[in-house]
């Protein structure tokens, strides 16, 4: 794979000329306009909560943790008790009579159907389905955001060391990259997540960390092979002939040759750290914040007192498709970047 | 070529040398352990630590012996998806653009970024749905029987081993006589081979327990795979079909579609396969956290235990051990270094320039 930035470095109009090139072949990509769209409309979303809350919607109804509208409620025959000791707060939301017994009839709390004030209905608890899928892209836009440019920063850094210096401290830094391909960083936060650390580790910070050792592993591996090549191109010995010194050398010619590929390695090393937060959430463990794995966990243990088909679908779908479209998204963007750097093969037919 | 593997595993070594470094640093840092009076240095212990892995002690530790069972489901899982995926990338590939092209390709996109949790809850309703609510039953009682060995799992992988093998060595020895075996034989030997086999060993029963009892699991990672092996396979398709030899074939007047099956499609077996190595530890992420979610919750609807790698990781995560943690995640690293040797024997295998090169030195 090689991508070049095909119009010349120098004057301001040629520069505009390149981006508007650049701009012009990621429209042709019908895949990296796709993300896009999808990339903004989660953005929105973003910041569309935080707004909601504090003008429109009333907190004591559409906090997604702790607002709560019961507009219905269902009687329901009881088959089985939970320990009420241990699951309280289930307990709470499904039977408001804790001293149920089995072949009892009890009053349950059920959706809200859909309407205007709640779009997307409620859940069986009576959190609007809609705020929470709001709440959930701002954390979730956070880790993503983070992960994405500290992969980017850290790949960057450390090809552009490995090939400017090269000798020992190139082959020190490529063999440990490729150490660190050997362990998959999803798996391994996802066992820093559900681990005891975990629960001290926000957003930022779980991005931050995913990004240092993706951006250390497979990331660089890819930069480092197409800083070498630039290292080997002529206009390097024109700069060094010309005096510069190794800084301007390093950020003036080498790294905005690796960014293009810096950028479509960190698009595509995000959809892990989405699955790997997204993931920990689900199974209840990390710091507790809300987020759309919380919504999928509610959902999936929901079954497991009412059984497979009364499953919540609409909490389970929405939030599961939420965080799968945001990883697309990231990926679908990247395609487009490619295609926009790649400098266009001439074509015979 | 010998001298090319012999390099490629004195490299891997030494990869795994860094890896294992890494971890157990990396785990000092995140887990410490209480440091009592009288207890060896973490120098001490690392040297230790070494020295377990070097005598094989690491291979009677407890995070192995779920690995078959995770060996077991990659392996057909890819072995589903990368004829498939590759087919589907030559297809879509070959005439680079069009809406069918962009179609695939974002719905590739969608099968490899799907959250694994909402993938597994499809398959699991799905199959519930079809078999009027009996289908994840009569798996869960399967497993209790305790008609799923591990021995037999083994077997099923060394089976697979061997034949690959005994096939690999055929077609090199054909290839000294300028002669190919033809495709329908590799189908032929690892699909009918198997089962001669291990009806011959009375074990079909066993095997077939475990296969359907792992159906599920594999096709959720086939998915997952597929996605990624039409994306890879795609882009590289493209890119060689812009290549001098192809614009040679047509001007020779060679149809489109021999072209692109015999040119392009072989030229592009190589980078494929060299771009997937990136995605093998990514697929055995998706993998483990497909395991997870069949087994979650505990008291769940799904209720289908895997024994896998996953499990073994999160009980020991679970309870704190450390150790396990470690050595299951050297044995998910020294399990991607084995596939990566096993995709360089296999670019030696196709790639002329190795094997010849190496020939006439």
């Amino acid at each position: 794979m090689s991508l070049e930035i095909t119009a010349s470095q120098s004057g301001r109009g040629a520069r505009r000329k390149a981006r508007a090139e650049v701009w012009g072949r990621f429209r042709t990509s019908v895949p990296g306009m796709t993300g896009l769209v999808l990339l903004s409309i989660f953005a929105l979303m973003a910041v569309a909560y935080p707004i909601l809350i504090r003008t429109v919607w009333d907190p004591t109804i559409y906090d997604p943790e702790t607002g709560i509208d019961l507009v219905s409620v269902d009687k329901v025959y009881v088959e089985e008790v939970v320990d009420p000791a241990t699951e309280v707060g289930r307990v709470d939301a499904f039977l408001n009579d804790p001293f149920a017994q089995p072949g009892d009839v009890v009053t349950v709390r059920a959706p809200a159907g859909i309407g205007l004030t709640h779009p997307l209905s409620t859940d069986a608890w009576g959190h609007d389905v809609l705020a929470m899928l709001l709440a959930g892209a701002s954390s979730a836009f956070v880790m993503a955001i983070t992960a994405a440019l500290t992969t980017a920063t850290v790949a960057i850094i450390v090809a552009a060391v490995a090939a400017y210096n090269g000798g020992w401290i190139d082959t020190l830094l490529s063999n440990t990259s490729g150490a660190l391909l050997l362990l998959p960083v999803p798996l391994l936060m996802i066992i820093l997540g559900t681990s005891e650390a975990g629960s001290h580790i926000g957003p930022a910070q779980f991005g931050f960390i995913y990004g240092l050792l993706a951006g250390a592993g497979a990331a660089a591996i890819v930069v480092r092979s197409q800083a070498v090549q630039t290292m080997r191109r002529p206009f390097i010995d024109a700069a060094r002939a010309s005096g510069a010194g190794s800084t301007r050398i390093v950020i003036r010619h080498l790294v905005p040759h690796l960014i293009p590929l810096a950028a479509i390695a960190m698009l595509i090393g995000v959809t892990g750290a989405i699955v790997a937060d997204a993931f920990v959430s689900f199974l209840a463990y990390g710091d507790n914040r809300f987020s759309w794995g919380t919504m999928l966990n509610a959902a999936i243990r929901f079954p497991s007192l009412r059984g497979l088909f009364d499953t919540p679908w609409h909490l389970l779908i929405i939030g599961g498709l939420a965080i799968s479209l945001l990883a697309a998204s990231f990926y679908l963007v990247a395609i487009g970047v490619h295609r926009a750097f790649d400098t266009p093969k001439v074509k015979r037919s | 070529m010998t001298k090319y593997l012999a390099g490629r595993l004195l490299a891997g070594l030494m990869t795994l040398f860094i890896f294992v470094t890494i971890l157990f640093f990396m785990a000092e840092w995140l887990m410490p352990k209480r440091q009592e009076p009288g207890e060896p240095s973490a120098w001490e212990q690392y040297v230790d630590y070494l020295g377990g892995i070097v005598s094989g002690e690491f291979l009677q530790s407890g995070a192995l012996a779920a690995l078959p069972w995770t060996l077991l489901i990659f392996a057909i899982a890819i072995g589903i998806a990368f004829p498939l995926g590759h087919w589907l990338g030559k297809v879509a590939g070959w005439r680079d653009g069009g809406a069918g092209a962009a179609g695939l390709t974002i719905a590739s996109v969608g099968l490899f970024t799907i959250f694994p949790p909402l993938l597994v809850f499809f398959l699991v309703v799905l199959v519930s749905a079809m078999t009027d609510n009996q289908g994840i039953g009569t798996l869960r009682a399967l497993f209790n029987e305790g008609a799923l060995s591990v021995d037999t799992v083994w077997s099923m992988l060394w089976t697979f081993v061997l034949l690959g093998l005994v096939l690999g060595v055929a077609a090199l020895l054909l290839d000294r006589y300028s002669k190919t075996m033809p495709r329908w034989v590799w189908v032929v030997v690892l699909v009918a081979g198997p089962l001669l086999i291990w009806a011959a060993q009375g074990m079909l029963g066993d095997v077939g327990a475990i296969l359907r009892y792992l159906a599920l699991p594999i096709i959720a990672v086939a998915v997952l795979a597929l996605g990624e092996v039409v994306l890879v396979s795609k882009s590289t398709i493209a890119e060689a079909s812009h290549e001098d030899f192809v614009f040679t074939a047509k001007a020779k007047g060679v149809p489109e579609r021999q072209i692109r099956d015999h040119h392009v499609a072989r030229y592009a077996l190589l980078p494929t396969l060299s771009k997937l190595m990136v995605s093998v530890p990514f697929i055995l992420v998706g993998l483990m956290i497909i395991e997870i979610s069949f087994s979650w919750p505990k008291d769940g609807a799904f209720g289908m235990f895997i024994p896998g790698m996953s499990s073994t990781l999160f009980t020991s995560l679970e309870n704190r051990d450390t150790t396990t943690v470690v050595e299951g995640l050297i044995a998910v690293g020294v399990v991607v270094l084995i596939v990566r040797l096993f995709l360089d024997v296999l670019h030696a295998a196709l790639d002329p320039r190795i094997r010849v090169g190496s020939r006439a030195q």
